[in-house]
């Protein structure tokens, strides 16, 4: 009898893994076969020696290495986020954009800048002298051309012009005072 | 420390719905929990899947890395476990082809199987190493059948699910690996048991 069409069948049959009509045919043929019952009598005790890798043991410290990594690697990467917050940063999103866009689109006037702080220079040891406003406009109006205009108050009255006179005759210094207002 | 390996399909099964909600939600202290419950799963068939502690270890570290980042992907109403073996399979397949693009085929088992003195009585721990051995010489495919089936002790139809095969086709690859197994631990232990 040609058994090896048998083997196939036995090495399911011998876990178990046939049943009904198969299960019948291959158990009726082992009890006719001593060459097949041996092979399935070998086959059991290799598929017990497989089976052996069930009670196997791990070494905590493996796990503990990967629970590690794994962690490790999750800590620098997003969290999972639930699909409602996806949704919603979309929703934020657009709602950045669409004020954007309209912001932009606004005609708006530029804040008034602050008033520059005025620095007086050392003035106790120098000479103060008053002249005429009609002089001092003129000397105003070609001493000032880089000042920024919004810096520029709207004066009403006219300027003040101080003349600082120094120790050194070479060097003599004009202060225009504005009133404050206007 | 040394622990035995557990394993019951879907353990801690009561409590993973609520982990895997929480952990979907962005919980990552429930994700570690949920890790926790299944790295020895996890590792324990890539070991066998792989044949070398380095190999499973590295494999383990990407199957929870992938769950991580596809867990939103799956479905509450089915069962985790089989869907977590289907990704350490799938892992274990990527590496093993990454592996053998870049290094031999000599793995540390088969070094181990060819270094067994035939006249010593094979221990338990020898045997262990030697049905790697012997695993490590199977198809691919049927290695995963049968470590499935014969070692972490599933179902054929759930082994079938996992593989994403007809049940008839991981009934043949369990049939044919375990008749091959068979052939190579004869070759191994033959007369010493």
């Amino acid at each position: 009898m040609n058994c090896r069409r048998f083997e196939k069948s036995i090495a399911l049959y011998v876990e178990g893994d046939l049943a009904g009509r198969k299960a019948r045919r291959v158990g009726e043929h082992l009890e006719a076969c001593r060459e097949c019952r041996e092979f399935a009598a070998r086959l059991e005790a290799t598929q017990s020696a497989v089976k052996e890798l069930r009670g196997e043991t791990v070494e905590e410290a493996a796990l503990d290495g990967i629970r590690a990594r794994v962690l490790e690697r999750l800590g620098a990467m997003p969290a999972v986020r639930p699909a409602w917050s996806w949704r919603l940063a979309s929703a934020l999103a657009a709602a950045v954009l669409v004020a954007g866009v309209f912001w932009v689109a606004t005609d708006r006037s530029a804040p008034p800048l602050p008033r520059p702080a005025v620095v007086a220079p050392p003035a106790p040891q120098l000479a103060v002298v008053p002249t005429a406003p009609r002089a001092v406009t003129r000397v105003a109006k070609r001493r000032k051309p880089a000042a920024p205009k919004q810096a520029r108050p709207q004066t009403q009255s006219e300027p003040l012009l101080v003349k600082l006179e120094t120790s050194d005759p070479d060097v003599v210094i004009y202060w225009i005072v504005e009133p404050k207002g206007g | 420390m040394l622990v035995a390996a557990e394993f019951a399909m879907d353990g801690g099964d009561t409590e993973v719905p609520r982990l895997l909600a929480q952990a979907k939600s962005g919980d990552l202290g429930a994700f570690e929990q949920i890790l926790i419950l299944h790295q020895r799963q996890v590792y324990l068939t890539a070991l066998r899947l792989l044949g070398r502690r380095e190999d499973a270890q590295d494999a383990a570290q990407e199957v929870f890395l992938r769950l991580h980042k596809h867990l939103r992907r799956f479905d509450d109403s089915r069962q985790f476990s089989p869907w977590l073996y289907r990704m350490t399979v799938n892992v274990c397949r990527d590496l093993a082809r990454e592996r053998l693009r870049h290094a031999g085929a000599a793995t540390e088992l088969e070094m181990a199987a060819s270094a067994l003195d035939p006249l010593a009585e094979a221990g338990l721990a020898e045997r262990k190493r030697l049905v790697g051995a012997a695993l490590a010489r199977l198809p691919e495919k049927e290695r995963a059948a049968i470590v499935l089936r014969d070692i972490e002790g599933l179902t054929t139809r759930e082994v079938a699910r996992i593989l994403g095969s007809a049940e008839v086709t991981v009934r043949s690859q369990i049939s044919s690996a375990r008749r091959k197994m068979k052939t190579i631990l004869e070759r191994f232990l033959g007369g010493r048991r």
